[in-house]
Formats: structure tokens, C-alpha cells, sequence
């Protein structure tokens, strides 16, 4: 809370959504939310970063260079972020990525080249890169530096994935006010015009299901408030997972078709990925559409078409497996589905037309809330909320707004028999505090161990472990006699306190579950990142100088080439000594086209030019009058 | 604050345990039921020695919410509202909001069942 207020007097604070695939950023400005466009003039940008010789791309840029580069070019670090090497997902995850991930003490790191150096990043590097790259886009907007911003994630991570992302803030360079689920974001974007209007509140189920993640979450908006009633989702769920699905299908045809196998070849698989994302776009509007890539792998081009019932059927088990959530939301929230009022869809994947029908099925024929932009609402959502953190609540619009998250998972303690003794239920409302008692069970046990899961299994082992603490020292007693309480604070930004006192002695200890994982960044790789993150970002000014001064030069040169073969009123020698120069200039530029040479370098070629071709022309001019 | 929290059922359950030398997961021991009877008197006892209108828990969560105990379930919903919206760290400049919200929360859960 006091970060709130920290942030006034420090500019406007934006609100982030960063994305699987897409990002998107937006700024509560002149009593309304305004998404930024990005330089290219997209309002969402590639959630994309590329690593070459000459430099860093991030974006738009970064995604068009992709067929390419594609080993060198970074996606999906949303997919990473707070997992280990050793996750399922990762692994399988692993084998569609044309990148390298290496595991580094389980914690996974991406392997790129970059200034012909092979370099490793962390998930949070790169999506802070991408956060940099957001807070950029709205730093050239709004016209001021940005250091507040509220960051997004889905409403499913887990509380490393939170954490993770907001390290990546961290390292970022900016002051993360807050870490908001996207579907209660996305419910402030579609609740902001109607609070107050239903007497009695409204039930808003918002179904958010974009690149890389689906989220569910059942909100009831009354007078104002807005209170999270349960969410439930699946944090690797996705357009990607379509796409892969597609891919798939037509590794297969090429295959058959032409008897050869590009599974092998990260270009000819990205070109055919970069197909399959606009084809299963255009499906959403069209029946069939059709793919064309020329010369694809070994000169062998593909035409093919495919239809919608075909996408349909390839990603039928996806589809289905999307209604399951809606069910475990509205059971958790105790809620029946026809006292729903609305409908939400959120995210670009709620575009397709199976996904709609499957769930107006399930809602009995409902018609479905399309009225917001189901790409912008979660920035939206994370504007309106950055502004009330921010201290900007004495405009009326979101002065009587709140926000009333729940925590996603079921978090406890491990017992002795191996069981999950939960202390908060999921979907209990945060900020919150929740007491249990804890005894020993050993005569004169001294010490308690205490491993703190979350997760909804009932054995503690197949929860996630987040962190483990001692409380030592307790005094000596019969078993069952000491007592320990153990209490389990979560703060309005989700971040979890765990401590445990025993009574009698007033022995304390406690743990904060931050950084406390191996597979968590310490504060001093942060430190190092944080400095690293700096180094890339001046890295980047410096490519951007002697890209301009390598431009400066390019134009001279061509000037003069054009200037001279003008002028009639220069002698022969000194013409062919100029043209001789520039023609010199121009071909070392060519020579050294896919590389760039230091800014001295170009200054100094420039210098050597301007030289030859200055003292002529002031000759000319002389002569002339 | 610690007192008002502890006003309510604690549920009792043996800990995970191990000796410090040893790091072998021990043998049931537990007397909950015992155990609960034990400790129950001293929960009420140090709720009653906290501040603030106690006489039991009921009473207290509807003091808390600004109601009687008569309040219909709407009148609890919207008390619980206006004092999110006053108290919720997000919105309060109070700097004991996070508090002062918890305990508006457990007030409200208790008293909305």
C-alpha cells in the first residue's frame, strides 16, 4: 500500500498486459483510459525479442525479422517464467521452440547469440526487455519518463510466476505498483460504465482466453465494487497451442505430399508457423482459406488450403477442455449458470467461432458479451487500476472503484503424514490473514519443520513447494503439548508471509515467500540483471547512434553523387577526384552492410569526404562570382 | 488484532515434524480432541482481554461492521461494501488500512453465514 503512494509526484502510472504473444499497454489520461499505439502504430506489440549482430530488437521489429533469425529470436518467455527446467510443460514446450533452453540448477535459461557472442537469459530478462519495450512506447506518448506501472498476469500463475513477473519489472527499471489478474482487469474494462447500474449487483462471468493462457473468473460488480467470487483457468492454454496443432497437421502433409521432412529446419518451420497464425485468423471469418509459401524447404513450394471444420477438429480436445473451468468456477463460487448476467470474452482466441458456440451451449443459449475489445481490455483494466494506485482517484469515474482479488490456489502446510493441511482455502479474498495451530509430535521436539505448498491436491507432494522454514528452539514438553501458530498473510498484492510462534517461549520465525526457491533469482542476480538490463539498454542507444551516423554519412555521399553529375561548371579533374571518394564511401558502406562499424569510424570516412568535396565546391563557388 | 483473529474455531492438527538430528518423519502423536478442549478457554480468554466491544464473537462482528446483531444479510453485504471502500489499502491512506480491512473481511465472513 505504501507503494501507492509512493508513486505520486513520479508521472503517470501505466497499466501493462504482458502477454504470451501479445503485448499491451495503456495510461489513464484526461479522465479516460487511451491504449498506446506502438511506433509502428499497432496497439499491441509482439511479445517478441530478437537478438542479432547488429543490436537488439524487441517487438514489432523483432517479429518481423523471426523467419530469419529464428534460433536467435525469443517468444513465449510468458511460458517460462517462475517454471522449472524440469516442468512437463517446459519440456514438451521445448521441442516446438527453434531457440535453445539449457537448465541452469533447474531454473531454465535461453540460449541465444548475440554480437557473435553466445549468451544466456533468463525469462525475466526477456520479458523485461518487452516491459522496457512497453514502457518506451508510452514514455513517447505521454511525453514523460515512466516509472509506476500495473503489470498483468493470468488470473491461474502461481506464486512464483508472480513473482517472476514482477522481478522482471525489477529489472525493468520500474516500480511495479501492482501484479492484477487479466480477467478481473479485463471485468474493470467491461464494469467501468456500468457499476451501479443493476440494483442487487450483477454475476459477470469473464472468459479470457488469449495466446498462451485461459482464465475464468466469476466476478459479482456491485455499487462499485468488484469482488472476485473464484477463478479457475489453465495457465498453458492457447492460440500457440492452435497454431502448434496446425503445424503439426501440415509438417504431416508436406511430408506425404512431397516425401520430405522439414521438422529439421527452424526457418521453414517458422515460415509455416507465421502461415498457420493468419490462416487460423482468417478462419474465424471464412469457412476455408489457404496457405501458400514459396519454395518452403529445398526449393519445393506449398500450396494447401484448409478449412474451418478441419481447424475445428484438430483442436476439438482443446475446445472441450475450456467449458471444464467455467464448471469449477461457478461450483467454487456456488453459483448457478442462469444467474449470470454476463458473459465476457476477452483474449483473441475467443474470436473463434467454435470456442463462442461451445460456450453459448454451455449458458443455454446466452448471448455473449461482446461490447469490449477483447485485445485491449486487460491494459484497459490495468490502466484504470494503476490510476486509482497512483493517487489519481479524485477523478470521479474511478474514485468509487475497488478491486477485490482472491488468491488463486489453496496455500497450506505440509503435515506429518505427507497430507496438505490447507489455512487458505483458494479463492478466499486478499488481502487476508488466516491463523492454524500446529503442534508437536515427538516428545522434547525442539524443532518444526514447515513446508509451505500451493495447490489444490491433498497430498502436499504434488503441490507446489514454495518455500520451507524452521521454527527452532521450542521448549522442551511432552508431544502435542507445545502450541504453534502459524499464520498466513497475503498482502493486496498477492505476496505471502508465512510465520509460526510458539506460545510458551514466544520463539518466532518467519519466512517471505520471495526469492526463496533455487529456481528463483536471488537479489543479487536481480542486482546483476538489473545492471545487465542497463548495459543492453545502452548497447541500444549506441547501435542507435551509428545507425544515424552511419545514415548521415550514406546520405552525404549520395548527395554528392547526384550534386556532381549535375553540375556542369566543375572541371573534369576535380569531378572524377569526388566521384572517386564517394564511390569509395559508398562501397565500403556496401562491404560493410550486415555489420556496424563504430561511430568514429563513420564520423571519420565522413570527415575524409567532406574534406575532398568542401574545398572544391568553395573553389566552384569562388570562381563563380 | 491477533485476539480478534483468534475469535472463531482454530482448527488443531499435528505438524509436520522432525527431529532436528534425525530428519525422519515421526509417528502419529496427536490428541486433537484434547487437545481443542484444552486450548479452547484461553482462545476466548485472550479475545476477552483484547480491546474493543467484546462480549462474544457474534456481537463483535457486527460491532466491527457498524451493526447490531438484528441486521438482515443485505445490511451486512453493504456495510461490508462502504467499508471496503473506505478501508481497502488500495483506496485508504489510512496506514493501518490492510488491517483494519482484514478484520472488516473476517467480520463480514463470519457474519454473512
Amino acid at each position: 500500500m505504501s507503494i501507492a503512494f509512493d508513486a505520486k509526484g513520479e508521472g503517470l502510472a501505466i497499466g501493462i498486459d504482458l502477454g504470451t504473444t501479445y503485448s499491451c499497454v495503456g495510461v489513464w489520461q484526461h479522465g479516460r483510459v487511451e491504449i498506446i499505439a506502438n511506433d509502428q502504430g499497432n496497439r499491441t506489440t509482439p511479445s517478441y525479442v530478437a537478438f542479432t549482430n547488429n543490436g537488439r530488437l524487441i517487438g514489432d521489429a523483432a517479429k518481423n525479422q523471426v523467419s530469419m533469425n529464428p534460433i536467435n529470436t525469443v517468444f513465449d518467455a510468458k511460458r517460462l517464467i517462475g517454471r522449472k527446467f524440469s516442468d512437463a510443460s517446459v519440456r514438451n514446450d521445448m521441442k516446438l521452440w527453434p531457440f535453445k533452453v539449457r537448465g541452469v540448477g533447474d531454473k531454465p535459461m535461453i540460449m541465444v547469440n548475440y554480437n557473435n557472442v553466445e549468451k544466456k537469459f533468463a525469462a525475466e530478462e526477456i520479458s523485461s526487455m518487452v516491459l522496457i519495450k512497453m514502457r518506451e512506447i508510452a514514455e513517447a506518448y505521454i511525453g514523460s519518463v515512466v516509472k509506476n506501472a500495473v503489470v498483468t498476469v493470468p488470473a491461474h500463475f502461481n506464486d512464483l510466476q508472480r513473482q517472476a513477473t514482477k522481478n522482471a519489472g525489477v529489472i525493468a527499471g520500474m516500480n511495479v505498483m501492482r501484479i492484477i489478474n487479466e480477467p478481473t482487469a479485463a471485468a474493470i474494462a467491461y464494469g467501468l460504465d456500468k457499476k451501479g447500474s443493476t440494483v442487487g449487483g450483477k454475476n459477470v462471468l469473464i472468459f479470457d482466453f488469449g495466446g498462451g493462457t485461459f482464465d475464468v473468473s466469476l466476478l459479482k460488480i456491485e455499487e462499485g465494487v468488484f469482488e472476485v467470487k473464484a477463478t479457475a483457468g489453465d495457465t498453458h492454454l492457447g492460440g500457440e497451442d492452435f497454431d502448434n496443432r496446425m503445424l503439426d497437421h501440415f509438417v504431416q502433409e508436406f511430408k506425404r505430399k512431397h516425401e520430405k521432412d522439414i521438422s529439421n529446419n527452424p526457418k521453414a518451420l517458422r515460415r509455416l508457423r507465421t502461415s498457420c497464425e493468419r490462416a487460423k485468423r482468417t478462419l474465424s471469418s471464412t469457412a476455408q482459406t489457404t496457405i501458400e509459401i514459396d519454395s518452403l524447404f529445398e526449393g519445393t513450394d506449398f500450396y494447401t488450403t484448409i478449412t474451418r471444420a478441419r481447424f475445428e477438429e484438430l483442436n476439438m480436445d482443446h475446445f472441450t477442455k475450456c467449458m471444464e473451468p467455467v464448471e469449477k468456477c461457478l461450483r467454487d463460487a456456488k453459483m448457478d449458470k442462469s444467474i449470470i448476467h454476463d458473459v465476457v470474452l476477452v483474449g483473441g482466441s475467443t474470436r473463434i467461432p467454435k470456442v463462442q458456440q461451445l460456450l453459448q451451449d454451455f449458458f443455454n443459449g446466452k448471448e455473449l458479451c461482446k461490447s469490449i475489445n477483447p485485445d485491449e481490455a486487460v491494459a484497459y483494466g490495468a490502466a484504470v487500476q494503476a490510476a486509482i494506485l497512483g493517487g489519481e482517484g479524485d477523478i470521479d469515474k474511478v474514485q468509487d472503484l475497488l478491486l477485490l482479488d482472491v488468491t488463486p490456489l489453496s496455500l497450506g502446510i505440509e503435515n506429518f503424514k505427507g497430507q496438505m493441511k490447507v489455512v487458505v482455502p483458494r479463492n478466499t479474498t486478499i488481502p487476508t490473514k488466516k491463523l492454524r495451530l500446529f503442534t508437536t509430535v515427538e516428545s522434547a521436539q525442539t524443532c518444526i519443520k514447515f513446508p509451505v505448498y500451493e495447490g489444490e491436491r491433498t497430498i502436499a507432494k504434488e503441490n507446489r513447494l514454495l518455500g520451507t522454514f524452521k521454527l527452532k528452539g521450542i521448549g522442551i514438553a511432552e508431544k502435542g503439548v507445545p502450541e504453534v501458530y502459524v499464520c498466513f498473510e497475503i498482502d493486496a498484492n498477492g505476496i505471502l508471509i508465512v510465520s509460526a510462534e510458539e506460545k510458551s517461549t514466544g520463539k518466532k520465525s518467519k519466512i517471505t515467500l520471495t526469492n526463496n526457491c533455487k529456481r528463483m533469482l536471488c537479489n543479487e542476480e536481480i542486482k546483476k540483471m538489473v545492471k545487465e538490463a542497463e548495459k543492453y539498454k545502452s548497447e541500444d542507444e549506441e547501435n542507435k547512434k551509428k545507425l544515424e551516423a552511419k545514415l548521415v554519412l550514406f546520405d552525404y555521399a549520395y548527395n554528392m553523387k547526384d550534386t556532381v553529375s549535375n553540375l556542369s561548371k566543375l572541371n573534369r579533374a576535380d569531378k572524377k577526384k569526388i566521384v572517386d571518394a564517394v564511390a569509395k564511401t559508398i562501397r565500403w558502406l556496401d562491404e560493410n552492410e550486415n555489420r556496424l562499424a563504430e561511430c568514429e569510424e563513420y564520423k571519420d570516412k565522413m570527415t575524409k569526404l567532406e574534406n575532398i568535396c568542401i574545398p572544391i565546391f568553395t573553389e566552384m563557388y569562388k570562381g563563380a562570382s | 488484532m491477533v485476539a480478534q483473529l483468534l475469535v472463531g474455531c482454530i482448527p488443531i492438527s499435528g505438524g509436520f515434524c522432525y527431529n532436528g538430528a534425525s530428519f525422519s518423519h515421526l509417528p502419529i502423536c496427536t490428541r486433537r480432541r484434547r487437545a481443542r478442549a484444552r486450548w479452547a478457554p484461553q482462545i476466548t480468554a485472550s479475545s476477552s482481554s483484547s480491546s474493543g466491544p467484546i462480549i462474544n464473537g457474534h456481537q463483535n462482528h457486527y460491532a466491527v461492521l457498524g451493526l447490531t446483531r438484528y441486521a438482515s444479510s443485505a445490511d451486512i453485504k453493504r456495510a461490508y461494501r462502504l467499508l471496503a471502500r473506505k478501508y481497502h489499502p488500495d483506496v485508504s491512506k489510512v496506514s493501518q488500512a490492510g488491517e483494519v480491512f482484514k478484520r472488516i473481511r473476517k467480520a463480514y465472513e463470519v457474519s454473512n453465514n
